[in-house]
């Protein structure tokens, strides 16, 4: 049955991913776009203007990935913090992770760097957050997993003023609407470069999680309980961590700030296939992956002028967020 | 058997943006090369230019006055929704050109630029490695040149030469040129002369409380330095800062001779200098020489930074020291709105615009 | 067989028992006696593996457990603590399948047979029709019959318990003790806390009492352990009485008012 609801999945996505390809503000039918994107597998006699192979290819196909890229991984990222952190109001953000790459995306921005390097800080700085988290919990002796929780917000706070104050030192004319805007977070700037950029990352990400993903359930369990079971909680722990954090570094570094996929889609993952990761798992990544996509093809399509990403997540997820938790209230 | 499936889609979606990230490569230059030029932008990259231009896209608003000024009908839209003020004076036939977003290069939908195909893309922003990335992250998107202008005001001139080299429309370009380098030497020439003991001290009031300011330096307030004007904001923070808070107790401290405001309009304080009990001992306003911006169509004195601050500097010269930049601002209005905006404005349009901005 | 050796036991740099030694064997029930906050649960954690102790030694079937890795102690030490619940909403099944988590390599999940195992399990404790229920909204007693369960299936012949029947009505502790007798039977070991004398007479072939950071062991607690011992232990005024039933003598533990 569960696995029913998996090809489901699948199949919507695929959907999805090939009408999203139809989407935007330049018109294609579908017809040619169906020719377009067999020409490249299949010897098809070019007969449209190039301008649509730029359409499809460089502007489309980049954000549709990104999007599922994006989209698997940082609801991933939060629904596995969420079983080890016991809570299910984490977010892939609860280690500064996020608050690490906005500053070091910040910085590089008031630096005047180019694209690449802001990517680049934003991905290092995105780790160093949780870095930091991490080895200033080491020292605390008492619950290593509050710790981390606790330390987590203190360094994220700390980054954000930090990231706080550099807006206040840049230029209001271009260096402060492109921090700005890039803390909203958009896919709209993304390039294959890009995608290749985070590939790996959020391989090296996803595929152990993937793999270890039914002894994330007895992680989700009190620690001692989970120890006794003979699961090395300390081991396993830290694998979900350095996974999560390759990804949603990654993935922040190239599409800045996108807030709530990762609070939202594991809630309601759960709500449809239940707690059990070995279902759970591939269910939320599916299900952000899709999430994303749809909300970035009403993002590029809607109006003339592209609305940040992450303004569309937070509106669309915190209301739903309450819904959700009222009806599992109830239920 | 669900494991299966995954592989195999996971393989499936790397194999394909890998396809067709390759793929890419060798399309897009099949262009033929006698229809087209090739140009140093001001960033120093090598642009190709197609030889007739019919519409351009100007991926910010300060490229878009630039283009308004030089030749309104390639424009293919502006960079946000017009207001206003900036209708008055804009011809109705431009009012529906779309807003394509743009202000600071982000926003921009590419498939929406793509749909009205211009021919080519224009940026004109402060040249650095981060605008530099941008421009060509662009051109890539878009697979249309992108060509690059500094939006430095002294070197406003030479964006009008560029601009008429791609409009090709030389004529026009050179003679804005001209108007723009002339007024920044007189300026300059004449700013020299004026000793610092005789300098007036102004104040920029920003913001809905007037307390925040553009420091000296800071190019918001660049036309206050280079007029000859003493910014009486001597802000710690160097640079290109903007809107600084600072303290009522600050301001009377600095006492200026001279404030300038923004308008109501524009979310600013000038109505109620004159009635705030904290600011009636301010030298500026005991002797009610405190003045507006001129906000229409554009700003006169700094955002957008563009064309627009050459009448700025022309109408601060002429406020603050009004014995050295002898102009005759009506006509000088009435010329640069006739020149530059396309607009033939009436005496009663003048003094409207002049209203709380000058000596009466 | 499990084997205490001079164990120092405590935790954040603090000894709170010194010098434990005892032995468990097979079909053993050792029942944990003494008052809140003596250190019984300190000295169960340590013998699980939880609390590294500060000196002495744990030895399973002559094998020193200090190295052990968790998959390894797993198969064979179970423990089950006081609390225990999921922030999510498990079924029983899914619970009592995760037992079986140090006999899973690192990518698999449970196959056919560990779920007949798990059945099996379920089967045995009678908690058939709970199976596809949500843990975490089970009463007390019902969990705790999922946790046995679950600790069947880890199959660990020594399970280390931790007050079991606290928190469970009159019947559920009944049929608890009654599963735990059965395990005996099947010449498993049981080290429990407890804070009912009667247990470890009814039960228990061995007594631990622990009181001031000492421990006492006293073999075969029905005919050891005397009103004196209990006295002691509890500082109250107590009476051991003999109940004369149909075939068998059982003692019972009665404060005096």
């Amino acid at each position: 049955m569960k696995n029913c609801v998996l090809y489901i999945l699948i199949i919507l996505l695929l959907v999805i991913f090939l009408i999203s390809f139809g989407i935007g503000r330049y018109p294609i039918s579908i017809a040619l776009l169906v020719k377009v994107l067999f020409s490249k597998i299949l010897p098809i006699q070019v007969t449209w203007p190039e301008v649509v192979n730029t359409v499809i290819f460089q502007i489309r196909l980049p954000r549709i990935i990104a999007a599922i890229l994006i989209g698997a991984s940082l609801s991933t990222a939060g629904v596995v913090y969420q079983g080890m952190f016991k809570n299910t109001l984490v977010s892939p953000d609860i280690l500064g992770v996020s608050a690490g790459s906005a500053f070091g995306a910040s910085l590089a921005i008031f630096l005047s760097f180019n694209m690449v390097k802001i990517q680049i800080f934003a991905f290092i700085f995105g780790l160093v957050g949780v870095a930091l988290t991490y080895f200033v919990s080491l020292k605390v002796k008492e619950n290593i997993t509050i710790g981390l929780v606790i330390i987590g917000v203190l360094v994220g706070s700390t980054f954000s003023s930090l990231t706080s104050l550099i807006k206040y030192l840049a230029d209001t004319n271009d260096k402060l609407p492109t921090i700005t805007f890039w803390l909203m977070g958009s896919l709209s700037s993304i390039t294959l470069q890009d995608i290749k950029f985070i590939l790996m990352p959020i391989g090296l990400g996803m595929i152990p999680l993937y793999i270890l993903r039914w002894r994330l359930n007895v992680l989700s369990l009190n620690e001692e309980e989970a120890k006794t079971m003979g699961l090395d909680t300390f081991v396993l722990g830290n694998i979900v961590i350095i996974c999560s954090t390759l990804m949603t570094a990654a993935s922040v570094s190239i599409s800045g700030v996108i807030g709530w996929i990762g609070l939202v889609i594991p809630h309601l993952s759960r709500m449809i296939v239940g707690p059990n990761y070995k279902v759970l798992l591939p269910t939320t990544a599916l299900l952000g992956s899709a999430y994303l996509l749809i909300i970035d093809s009403f993002v590029r399509s809607l109006v003339e002028v592209e609305i940040p990403l992450g303004i569309l997540t937070s509106l669309i997820g915190s209301p739903f967020f309450i819904f959700l938790l009222l009806k599992s209230r109830r239920g | 058997m669900i494991k299966k499936v995954f592989s195999i889609l996971i393989v499936l979606l790397i194999l394909f943006s890998f396809a067709v990230g390759c793929a890419q490569k060798d399309t897009g230059k099949n262009v033929n090369m006698s229809n087209q030029i090739s140009l140093t932008d001001m960033a120093g990259r090598t642009v190709t230019i197609p030889n007739e231009v019919k519409k351009v896209f100007s991926a910010g608003p300060e490229g878009t006055i630039l283009l308004y000024t030089m030749d309104p009908d390639k424009m293919i839209g502006w960079n946000y929704e017009l207001r206003e003020g900036e209708k008055r004076f804009i011809s109705k036939k431009y009012h529906n050109l779309p807003n394509l977003g743009g202000v600071n290069m982000e926003s921009i939908n590419v498939e929406e630029v793509l749909r009205l195909a211009p021919d080519i893309v224009i940026m004109m922003t402060s040249i650095d490695d981060t605008s530099i990335s941008k421009a060509e992250q662009m051109e890539k998107k878009l697979g249309k040149s992108v060509f690059m202008l500094d939006v430095d005001i002294n070197k406003l001139d030479s964006a009008y030469r560029f601009l008429g080299k791609i409009l090709n429309n030389e004529k026009k370009a050179e003679y804005l040129a001209n108007y723009c380098r002339e007024t920044m030497n007189y300026t300059k020439v004449n700013a020299a002369g004026i000793k610092d003991d005789k300098k007036v001290k102004v104040y920029y009031a920003e913001g809905p409380i007037g307390l925040q300011t553009e420091p000296s330096g800071a190019w918001h307030a660049e036309l206050i330095d280079m007029v000859g004007g003493n910014n009486v904001a001597k802000v710690t923070l160097k640079g290109g800062k903007g809107k600084s808070e600072v303290s009522i107790e600050q301001l009377l401290t600095w006492n200026p001779d001279l404030i300038i405001s923004w308008d109501d309009e524009r979310g600013g304080f000038y109505s109620q200098i004159f009635k705030e009990q904290a600011w009636k001992d301010i030298k500026a306003v005991r002797n009610r020489e405190v003045y507006e911006i001129p906000n229409k169509p554009f700003n006169w004195f700094d955002r957008p930074p563009s064309v627009n601050r050459i009448l700025g500097l022309k109408w601060m010269g002429n406020l603050i020291y009004p014995e050295i930049f002898k102009y005759n601002m009506d006509e000088e209005i009435k010329k640069f709105y006739s020149d530059f905006y396309h607009y033939e404005l009436s005496n009663d349009e003048v003094e409207e615009l002049l209203k709380n901005s000058t000596r009466h | 067989m499990l084997e205490v050796k001079g164990l120092d036991c405590g935790y954040n740099g603090k000894v709170i028992l010194e010098n434990v030694s005892f032995t468990a064997k097979e079909g053993d029930m050792v029942c944990l006696l003494g008052s809140n906050g003596v250190g019984k649960s300190t000295l169960i954690k340590t013998i699980v593996g939880l609390l590294i102790p500060y000196k002495g030694d744990i030895f399973i079937n002559n094998e020193d457990t200090r190295n052990l890795i968790w998959k390894d102690r797993a198969k064979i030490i179970s423990y089950i603590p006081q609390v225990f619940s999921s922030m999510f909403q498990y079924k029983v099944l899914d619970i009592v399948l995760m037992g079986r988590t140090s006999y899973l390599g690192l990518g698999s999940s449970p196959s056919k047979e560990d779920r007949d195992i798990a059945m099996e399990a379920i089967e045995k404790l009678k908690i058939t029709h709970l199976k596809d229920k949500i843990y975490s909204r089970l009463s007390g007693g019902e969990r705790q019959l999922v946790k046995i369960a679950q600790i069947l299936v880890q199959q660990a012949r020594i399970i280390v318990m931790d007050e079991p029947t606290n928190n469970l009505d009159f019947a559920n502790q009944t049929i608890m003790l009654n599963h735990l007798k059965k395990c005996i039977d099947m010449s498993m070991t049981i080290i429990m806390a407890t804070h009912f004398p009667d247990q470890a007479f009814l039960y228990g072939t061995k007594a631990l009492l622990i009181k001031d950071g000492n421990v006492t062991e006293i073999e075969n607690p029905n005919e050891n352990l005397t009103e004196t011992y209990l006295r002691d232990l509890y500082d109250i005024d107590l009476k051991v009485i003999s109940l004369g039933l149909s075939d068998i003598s059982r003692k019972v533990c009665l404060p005096v008012f």
